[in-house]
């Protein structure tokens, strides 16, 4: 008995999280349809949100490039194609370990700052001043997060792409001593125009998954500093899940429409 | 920069105390239930993903590239073993129980139960910090482990009902050599052991009030997932060159 208590104790928490993360998302639809954003507050956001993440984020895109390069390698060596390098890490990381690993770099820097800030906002009271004050937190607070974190992580998914592709070819170049030219023509043959399409739609709805995820953590808040380090404790690990599970959903979808 | 400097004074301390075998066992089951059991669950889900993604994308690259799939299972299985399991894991790591320890302590710090545990005699490295990097850098490798079997026979049954992959081919271990488990270990104990020491650092460097707390947090899983990933490139490259 005590087992299936347990079980629906998890099932119904779980429950009511996806739950508020859906009224979330309706609530900031629907503040955005008829699309009146404070415009400063945007511009402070995408400033603070995606400019500043450009530093950590094109570091971790060069990394990525680093390490597709040497994974692919081990295949290359067991059946000598060395245009391969370029085409398979290529692949890897417009489409799949670029845009994953650049979200998850993200939600730590941006998604679990903003959980942590309103609910500092929460906790010292005031949200429930705002309300006081009659403006809708969702639309004064969340609305504009939400626009500038996904602009933000496209822009960034874009930029990183760049720097992947340097970061591997650099690689095989320097490390492995695989020609330029090799690299690139690999990467130009294997016509990889869908996968950094597929790469950039990914980002949005990581945009999407962080942006909610972060929002409803940090506005639903209780107790004290303790309450805070908790809130962006879930709010990762909620975002790290969303991140795989819509990434799968994607890759099935773009496999199915581009080559189905 | 008081930060690395706490990452180390942290790292040399509890080595010290490690070396004076001032374990404590009780602690450490509770740390390695904390982050090793209580992680079961978030592990097996994400790496069930990626899995099915790592599956999905191999095999329809497979199909237009070379029209059979017989290296396909062992394709999984070495770059499983030798680079994503270990990498998710720490990362995974890094988000559910590095920020965690970073709450935890940071909480402790801001109300000032760190310097009462001092006044009481109480070596907070020996009880708090020592029993957390002994448990995580266990609880690292076992994750590491289960994440990549979860992986492994989740992709068998996309490959099986997706592709028509009969089991028979797609389980494999002939790309896997003795090198490949040797770094998937090398770095799973490296990211085990280095995802604790930041977030304890990143913890007891909390700033007061309210808002230190979710800075900590915050900066705890930034900093210790960017080392992951750092450090996975520098033992990928080693690797390569070792074996």
């Amino acid at each position: 008995m005590r087992l299936f208590a347990a079980i629906g104790r998890e099932v119904l928490a779980t429950l009511e999280i996806l739950g508020a993360l859906n009224i979330t998302f309706y609530r900031v639809v629907r503040a955005l349809i008829p699309p009146r954003l404070d415009g400063a507050e945007v511009w402070r956001q995408l400033y603070r949100i995606g400019f500043l993440s450009l530093p950590i984020v094109t570091l971790t895109a060069f990394l990525v490039g680093v390490i597709m390069v040497l994974q692919t390698m081990s295949y290359v060596r067991a059946t000598g194609a060395t245009s391969f390098v370029g085409s398979g890490s290529g692949l890897a990381v417009l489409a799949e370990l670029g845009p994953t690993l650049i979200g998850l770099m993200f939600s730590g820097r941006v998604g679990a700052n903003a959980a942590a800030e309103l609910g500092n906002m929460v906790v010292s009271e005031q949200i429930d001043a705002l309300r006081a004050l009659a403006i809708d937190p969702v639309k004064f607070l969340v609305a504009p997060r939400f626009v500038a974190i996904c602009i933000s992580l496209v822009a960034l998914t874009l930029v990183g792409d760049l720097f992947g592709i340097i970061g591997g070819a650099s690689t095989a170049h320097w490390l492995l001593g695989i020609d330029w030219r090799t690299f690139v023509a690999g990467l130009l043959e294997a016509e990889l125009l869908d996968a950094f399409i597929a790469g950039l739609v990914k980002a949005f709805f990581f945009g999407i998954v962080i942006s909610i995820c972060s929002t409803t953590y940090g506005l639903a808040v209780r107790g004290g500093a303790r309450g805070v380090g908790n809130a962006v404790n879930g709010c990762v690990v909620a975002t790290a899940l969303g991140i795989f599970v819509s990434d799968y959903i994607i890759t099935w979808a773009w496999i199915n429409i581009v080559y189905g | 920069m008081t930060l690395y400097y706490r990452m180390f004074e942290l790292f040399s301390l509890s080595l010290w105390s490690l070396v004076r075998l001032r374990v404590k066992p009780r602690e450490i089951l509770r740390q390695f239930y904390e982050a090793g059991n209580r992680s079961v669950l978030f592990v097996s889900v994400t790496m069930a993903f990626i899995g099915m993604i790592g599956v999905y994308q191999l095999a329809s690259t497979m199909a237009r590239v070379l029209p059979e799939y017989s290296t396909l299972g062992g394709a999984v299985l070495q770059g499983l073993t030798r680079e994503l399991g270990p990498v998710m894991a720490g990362l995974l790591l890094a988000t559910r129980v590095g920020t965690g320890m970073a709450a935890e302590l940071g909480s402790m710090k801001v109300t000032d139960q760190l310097e009462a545990m001092k006044l009481n005699a109480v070596d907070p490295i020996e009880l708090l910090v020592l029993p957390r990097l002994i448990a995580a850098t266990l609880a690292g490798v076992a994750l590491a482990a289960l994440g990549t079997a979860i992986a492994y026979f989740v992709g068998m049954l996309v490959a099986w009902f997706g592709f028509s992959i009969l089991p028979d081919t797609y389980l494999s271990l002939r790309f896997v050599r003795e090198g490949d488990l040797l770094i998937g270990i090398a770095k799973s104990v490296t990211f085990g052991f280095t995802v604790p020491l930041v977030s304890c650092a990143c913890g007891f460097e909390a700033d007061e009030g309210s808002e230190g707390v979710g800075q900590a947090t915050t900066k705890a899983v930034v900093i210790s997932s960017f080392a992951v990933i750092l450090l996975d490139a520098i033992l990928s490259y080693v690797g390569e060159v070792l074996l």
